[in-house]
Parts: C-alpha cells; sequence; structure tokens
C-alpha cells in the first residue's frame, strides 16, 4: 500500500494522547506496513515544521521513500498543497492522509486513483484493520 | 515510571484494543509535547504558518531590492 502523509498529520502525531490516530499511523509505516512516498519539497516543509523533534524527523526522514515528480499539478486551489498531490500521483498512491479537507485544499474525495481520507478514515479501511490485526 | 507507561498508543480493530509501542522518536516528541493538545485546525494552522514564514524567507531578497 503506497500512502502519502500531508504534514499536519505528522504534526499531529507528536502530540501525546493515547488514542492519537495519527501516531497509529506512523507506527503502522514504521513496522514496514505501508510505503510512504515524499519529494524533496514535502520532505523539506516535515523539517519546517517538525524542527523541534530531530529524533522524530531522522525516522521520518529514513522511512519516506523519494520520489521526483516531472509534472506540476494545479488541480488544488491552495498551491502548497499541490506538492503532496504531485507525489501521490507520480506514485500511484492508494491514499493520501490530511485533516485538511477544507475548501481550496484537499477538498475531493479522490484525484484519480488516489483516495484522500482522514486518518480516522484511514484507519476504517478494511485492508489497514488487517494490518492493524495482524500486529 | 507512569510515563514510560504512557508511551504506548491503542487501536482499536473489532473491538479489540491494540497497544502500539511508541518509535524511539515519536516517543522523545511526546515526552517534549507533555501537556499540549492541538485541535486538527490549530495543526492546520500551524503548518500554514510555516510555509509563509519560508515563503516570505524565499521572497525577503526580491522584496528587499524592490522596496
Amino acid at each position: 500500500m503506497r500512502v502519502i502523509l500531508d504534514t499536519c498529520v505528522l504534526k499531529l502525531a507528536t502530540l501525546p494522547n493515547p488514542e492519537n490516530k495519527a501516531a497509529v499511523i506512523w507506527e503502522l509505516c514504521r513496522r514496514g506496513r505501508f510505503q510512504i512516498f515524499g519529494n524533496p519539497d514535502t520532505l523539506g516543509e516535515y523539517h519546517r515544521v517538525l524542527a523541534n523533534h530531530p529524533l522524530f524527523l531522522e525516522e521520518i526522514q529514513a522511512a519516506v521513500e523519494l520520489c521526483y515528480p516531472f509534472f506540476t499539478a494545479t488541480a488544488i486551489e491552495h498551491e502548497p498543497d499541490n506538492r503532496f498531490l504531485e507525489v501521490a500521483l507520480a506514485v500511484q498512491a492508494d491514499y493520501l492522509i490530511t485533516v485538511n479537507t477544507a475548501r481550496g485544499h484537499f477538498d475531493r474525495k479522490s484525484y484519480e486513483n488516489v483516495r484522500v481520507v482522514t486518518p480516522s478514515e484511514f484507519l476504517k479501511q478494511r485492508e489497514v484493520q488487517l494490518l492493524l490485526a495482524d500486529i | 515510571m507512569v510515563y514510560l507507561a504512557a508511551m504506548n498508543v491503542n487501536a482499536i480493530v473489532g473491538g479489540k484494543l491494540i497497544k502500539l509501542k511508541l518509535s524511539p522518536g515519536l516517543a522523545a516528541a511526546w515526552k517534549q509535547n507533555k501537556g499540549r493538545h492541538m485541535s486538527e485546525t490549530e495543526a492546520v494552522r500551524f503548518v500554514e504558518t510555516k510555509r509563509r514564514e519560508h515563503a516570505l524567507r524565499q521572497a525577503s531578497p526580491y522584496l528587499a531590492s524592490h522596496s
């Protein structure tokens, strides 16, 4: 399974709460249950937003598979969000996980075959439930 | 010791509770953020603020030369 994590999801993962769904997603990823992808722009944003968590950033950097899309997406009104969409489309991701589904951001249910889901929706997917049950 | 016990995150699968131990990096982040809360909206706003700061830094040579 191929997944793109919006930066706000990783930011939410850093907040202590045993019910933290973003943290569950990260732990699944770290255990190699699915692949996460990024490009230099999205990785750069992770670094800027999570600059005060260097150890977590190291883990993210080790987990993210880099890609270099040869096209520019313009489907999203809020321009910076297009960098994540470019990665998702380039690697034919299954899911783009975000909490930013407001108008002008990731406001569609899908972009081509990439499904846009919140962390909560992602964890409810049957294939994800199977991965969790397998841990 | 009490805090170490909290270094797990829970997931419910088919009505069953599953506890996942946090990675060292995320455990360190949780320790650092102890007592902090952030809603999804606040997280989005936080990221947008960082994006704006980055954009302004990138634009600063242009802005400086045109002021």
